[in-house]
């Protein structure tokens, strides 16, 4: 955009705070337009003895349903300002603390996919642009294409069956080991080899969109003089790949980065439910299920405040990029 | 503000032409009009087809009495695939086309409106960009179990914003034209103006635009199917793959999950050669 | 921009480092026992925190005793309470604790400790256990109580003496939120168990036994429940890293046996009731309610929506894992198309042209809701419906829409899955109740006699044969219609023998987790 840098950053950063404040009020009213009643809906089982009028609308209002939708709006940023995202009845627990440590395990997924895709989408989409009209070139093309028309839950249980059921070198699900081990270091690589069959098809989602990315880009960057002239002097291999396309591609991947973030929530999900791994996905999907008001609105804000915050961090990193470069 | 400058990194270009281009015009024209036939044909009779009927043959591998297997309650999987793909066909086609229409509408405002609508239009369109799309989806879907209509909304509800910038750029890049400068001079009103001068010149655009809607809508029906979020007594294909999950460590899986999953990948292979080459929009956003 | 991936793996690197502190380097004189259950974190395992489910209750119920305790027949034997007895018509009930009850804490248990929880329990809801009945709880001494009921009830050792945990006066006396009282201390009870670490997000329980408990110290120095997919926790116990897997998939039965484990199949003791919405006129002929029950050919829903996992369900109330079951059962609803239409016919139906059937007044479709859970029996009794010349409507719902429809009254069938286990005096409150997950039937004077006079009559065989009379009209009346029974797999290594009581464990709950998975042999 034409205006200068600081009102950029401004911007940038008003534009999240309104977004934050509708993931806010949405989270707020969705599930209170919701069906159902979220009190008798707390009765999960059928033992249960029902509620007398009086426990009833205690329930209520511990539940911050008690008062008007606007009393109740205010009570609920005020509590949510003071860090207060309210208590999930279901865990028996504050929501924080379902959340956080749901989060832990989702970023870990998602950081391990990241190095993943970030070197195998450019790399192939690189080989596929330099070579467009040669079999390599037009096979990965043909490949990566299939590879992005499967929906992420049937990666995730093609990966599962080959390489959990078939050949059981990973486990089915979960986070670690039954029994966790004492040895720290050994406990670690534990839950690695929990972690590495999800994040495998968390990256495979993104590097199909990394490959088109780096490929489209390739192509553009061959007919740029710097390349065509390096090419014509004989440079080719890794120092082409490496030196030249690479570090121009840098910028423009870097700026998708940000909209990853975002995308690969959906990604996430399904993976998380197809291999039971105890993120933020899952939980957010037992909350819808089990009707866990408190719980779904706190995971939601927290998720999304999250993916703004590292998506205006990625956004800076890309502009600052894009100057350098 | 500076208004008039086409949001960078968004423009596309008209769709290239890919491996099909060295066809005879001909050929490629018959191959299409004849393939568009039978999906007119497959979609018309076959939209609200009832899931098929159950029966005691429960997970039977494929075999000669169902060439497909069956599912745990003995539904056939090639009687559930058939009535399932004409569903999600138009479940696709019906959202993106209300994806486009919401996004002409606020690519028309963000571009001929008052200063004040245009920069609230793209600042809604902004910030719903950043918003993960899916929670909401999940949210609306898990309270509704839509059918086929709210589905159809939901999906454009949740998408058009993805596109208003795109419109909004050629919408702008058409206002430029001196033809429709006249046009305006002689005093028509806007909708003729935008049915009659506007948007037939960036048609090619818009049909690249849905296409891809198209994909989207897809893949996200197919999405909340999977998670149990559409209306059960509508059959799509992520409902039937959602019939693989519970067997997942038997070879049940693989006729359960394999027959919707492939037709679902088909049907996006197909959109996006419909589209062009895939690399011709990514390209483009490169050269920005 | 790296500073907050690396603190988030520093917090990863903490939490994953804390739990295995100083209990977990300690050499393990044996290996855990494990329950890998597939349904996951059921909550703090404290009386007021834990989910509100059956397994929440159990796994609680490890941490906490009882006063009377039901031992593998079902018969009521000596909890924290060495002995119970019961004068005055039944209004009296002098209790004897076990001088040598201890809290894990150290502090010896008393009899204002359970004074203390009837009068908590009356304050602070506790969902499974109702107080009502007690109009005082008096402590005579340290270790002897008298409670004093304000009407006799049948049910009174059954329900709340072997079902209310004890609670710690010490830790909960000024508690004015248990539910969200959600620290470990709020754990500690009673019983052979303490809880040592909780990790929530994996759904992982460590409890350790307690060395002083009264019973003796129970068979297992650890035991460790965690959440685990269903098909990882058949895997798990197919591969020797799991003990027990409550809810096994039924198609894992096979390949579990044939790895040399055990499965136990009991009678859910949940039979799966189509409920009639009885404010709709369409529906309240009794003749339309049988002639719909005639309709349906309950073997088939059995094999072909559980795969065989399932057996029709008992006609009358009370189903096999019952002790109120009459032997032979009594005769149902046969499969009868004919009968059916014979029926219906009666009741002023025709059918079109099309051979559907409809009726003046009403729309030629029924609406059946059901939640998720009841999909594939849903699908199946639609189909068998829709071959009759019956339209039905299905509605698979999520929990909250299901509620809604059902609460106002949006519906006119649907299927609902709950105990018929546990004390009797729950009958009512589901049939005559007006609670929307269960039948809301308006039920006539006999009807509701009947429900009164059994929960009053404290001779066993008396209380019997009220029993079976109400049975006889529930069959005849058919407030809701018995279909299946389905049958529940627990998966287990020989190392432990699971046994279901009789009625289920405490208040009625169709799993065979009993406590005597601990207790040496002879020690209760």
């Amino acid at each position: 955009m034409a205006a200068g840098f600081p009102s950029r950053a401004g911007r940038m950063v008003l534009d999240r705070a309104l977004a934050l404040l509708l993931v806010v009020a949405l989270g707020f009213l969705l599930p209170r337009f919701m069906p159902g009643d979220p009190v008798e809906l707390q009765r999960a089982s059928d033992l249960d003895l029902g509620l007398a009028a009086a426990q009833r609308e205690t329930l209520r209002q511990e539940m911050g349903l008690g008062g008007s939708l606007g009393e109740q709006f205010l009570t609920y940023c005020a509590a949510l300002l003071s860090g207060d995202l309210g208590f999930s009845v279901a865990h028996a627990a504050p929501v924080s603390q379902v959340v956080a440590g749901a989060l832990a395990w989702t970023s870990l997924l998602v950081l391990l996919a990241f190095p993943i895709y970030l070197l195998i989408g450019p790399w192939l989409g690189i080989e596929s642009g330099l070579a467009p009209e040669r079999p390599l070139g037009r096979g990965l093309l043909v490949g990566l294409s299939a590879l992005g028309s499967v929906p992420p839950y049937a990666v995730s249980i093609l990966l599962l069956w080959l390489l959990a059921v078939a050949v059981p070198l990973f486990p089915l699900g979960g986070a670690e080991a039954l029994l966790p081990p004492a040895d720290p270091l050994v406990r670690i690589a534990g839950v690695l080899h929990h972690a590495a069959l999800p994040a495998l098809a968390l990256a495979t989602h993104e590097i199909v969109r990394f490959f088109f990315l780096s490929r489209g880009a390739t192509l553009a960057l061959s007919l740029r003089p710097f390349v065509i002239n390096a090419r014509a002097r004989g440079i080719a291999g890794w120092r082409l790949r490496v030196t030249y396309l690479a570090r121009s591609l840098a910028p423009v991947l870097a700026g998708r980065l940000g909209d990853t973030l975002a995308g690969q929530f959906s990604v996430v999900l399904f993976v998380e439910i197809v291999f039971s791994y105890p993120g933020i996905g899952l939980v957010i999907h037992e909350a819808i299920r089990a009707r866990d008001l408190a719980l779904l609105q706190g995971a939601v804000i927290c998720l999304a405040a999250a993916i703004l915050v590292l998506n205006a961090l990625l956004d800076g990193l890309a502009g600052r990029l894009a100057r350098r470069g | 503000m500076v208004c008039s400058v086409p949001a960078p990194g968004r423009q596309r270009n008209s769709p290239k032409r890919g491996p099909a281009g060295r066809r005879p015009a001909l050929r490629r024209l018959l191959g299409r009009g004849l393939g568009l036939a039978i999906a007119v044909v497959l979609l018309v009779s076959g939209i609200g087809l009832p899931p098929p009927a159950t029966g005691p043959d429960i997970l039977m591998a494929p075999g000669f009495a169902h060439p497909l297997g069956t599912n745990d309650i003995g539904q056939d999987v090639l009687a559930g695939l058939l009535a399932a793909t004409p569903n999600s066909i138009a479940i696709a086609f019906l959202a993106a086309a209300a994806t486009l229409a919401l996004a002409i509408l606020g690519g028309l405002a963000a571009a001929c409106g008052g200063r004040i609508v245009q920069a609230l239009v793209l600042r809604l369109v902004d910030i719903l960009q950043i918003l993960p799309s899916i929670l909401i989806l999940l949210v609306v879907a898990a309270s509704l179990e839509p059918g086929l209509v709210t589905l159809v909304l939901l999906l454009a509800l949740t998408n058009w914003h993805d596109d208003v910038r795109v419109v909004r750029a050629l919408i702008l890049r058409e206002l430029t034209r001196e033809s429709l400068q006249q046009a305006r001079l002689v005093g028509y009103g806007w909708f003729y103006l935008s049915v009659r001068h506007l948007l037939p010149p960036i048609a090619p655009e818009l049909r690249a635009l849905a296409l891809e809607s198209v994909r989207r809508a897809a893949l996200k029906t197919a999405g909340l199917g999977f998670l149990g979020l559409v209306d059960p007594q509508l059959p799509t294909w992520g409902g039937m793959m959602q019939d693989a999950l519970g067997h997942l460590t038997t070879p049940a899986w693989a006729w359960l999950m394999l027959p919707p999953a492939v037709t679902l990948a088909l049907f996006l292979l197909t959109i996006q050669r419909l589209s062009g080459d895939p690399s011709g929009r990514t390209a483009a956003e490169a050269e920005a | 921009m790296f500073k907050p991936l690396a603190g988030i793996l520093l917090t990863l690197a903490a939490s994953l480092a804390l739990p295995a502190g100083p209990s977990a380097l300690r050499a393990e004189p044996e290996a855990p026992l494990v329950i890998a259950d597939p349904r996951g974190d059921r909550g703090l395992l404290a009386p007021f925190a834990h989910r509100r489910d059956g397994m929440g209750y159990i796994y609680t119920g490890f941490l906490f005793d009882t006063l009377v305790e039901k031992d593998e027949t079902g018969a009521f034997v000596p909890g924290l309470a060495l002995h119970w007895q019961a004068s005055g018509a039944g209004l009296v009930y002098d209790i004897d604790l076990d001088p040598s009850a201890r809290w894990q804490d150290g502090q010896p248990l008393t009899a204002q400790d359970v004074a203390f929880t009837v009068d908590y329990l009356r304050r602070h809801r506790h969902g499974f256990v109702s107080v009502e009945a007690i109009g005082e709880a008096v402590t005579l001494d340290e270790a002897r109580l008298r409670l004093t009921l304000t009407r006799p009830d049948a049910g009174f050792v059954g329900e709340v003496l072997a079902g209310m945990p004890v609670l710690p006066a010490h830790v909960y006396r000024d508690i004015e939120d248990p539910q969200r009282f959600a620290s470990l201390e709020a754990a500690t009870g009673s019983g052979p168990y303490r809880l040592a670490t909780f990790d929530k997000a994996q759904g992982r329980y460590r409890l350790e036994a307690v060395a002083g408990h009264r019973a003796g110290p129970p068979r297992f120095s650890t035991v460790v429940i965690t959440r685990l997919a269903p098909e990882a926790a058949a895997l798990a116990l197919i591969r020797g890293e799991a003990d027990i897997v409550p809810n096994l998939m039924p198609a894992k039965a096979a390949e579990v046996t044939a790895a040399g484990k055990l499965v136990i199949e009991t009678s859910s003791g949940h039979p799966v009731r189509l409920l009639f919405n009885h404010r709709n006129p369409v529906l309240a002929p009794l003749a339309v309610r049988r002639a719909l029950a005639h309709a349906l050919d309950r073997q088939a829903l059995a094999d072909i929506a559980y795969q065989g996992h399932a057996q029709v369900a008992e006609a009358g109330y009370f189903q096999k894992g019952s002790r109120w079951l009459r032997d032979g059962g009594l005769p149902g609803y046969a499969f009868d198309p004919q009968q059916a239409e014979r029926l219906l016919t009666e009741a002023g139906w025709t059918r079109d042209a099309a051979g559907n059937w409809q009726t003046e007044g009403a729309p030629d479709t029924l609406r059946l809701v059901v939640g998720e859970d009841m999909r594939r029996l849903a699908v199946t009794l639609a189909d068998q419906f829709a071959r009759f010349g019956l339209k039905v409507a299905l509605s698979v719902l999520e929990q909250g829409a299901l509620q809604d429809r059902l609460a106002s009254d949006e519906f006119d069938l649907a299927l609902a899955s709950t105990s018929t286990l546990g004390d009797p005096n729950g009958i009512g409150r589901r049939i005559v109740g007006d609670d929307w997950r269960h039948d809301r039937f308006p039920g006539d004077q006999d009807l509701r006699d009947l429900l009164r006079r059994q929960s009053e009559a404290l001779d066993a065989d008396e209380r019997q044969r009220i029993l079976w009379q109400f049975e006889d009209l529930y069959l005849a009346q058919l407030p809701s219609l018995m279909l299946v029974d389905p049958v529940w797999m627990t998966g287990h290594s020989p190392r432990v023998v699971p046994v279901m009581p009789a009625d289920g464990v405490a208040i009625g709950i169709p799993s065979p987790l009993h406590r005597s998975l601990f207790y040496r042999p002879g020690a209760l």
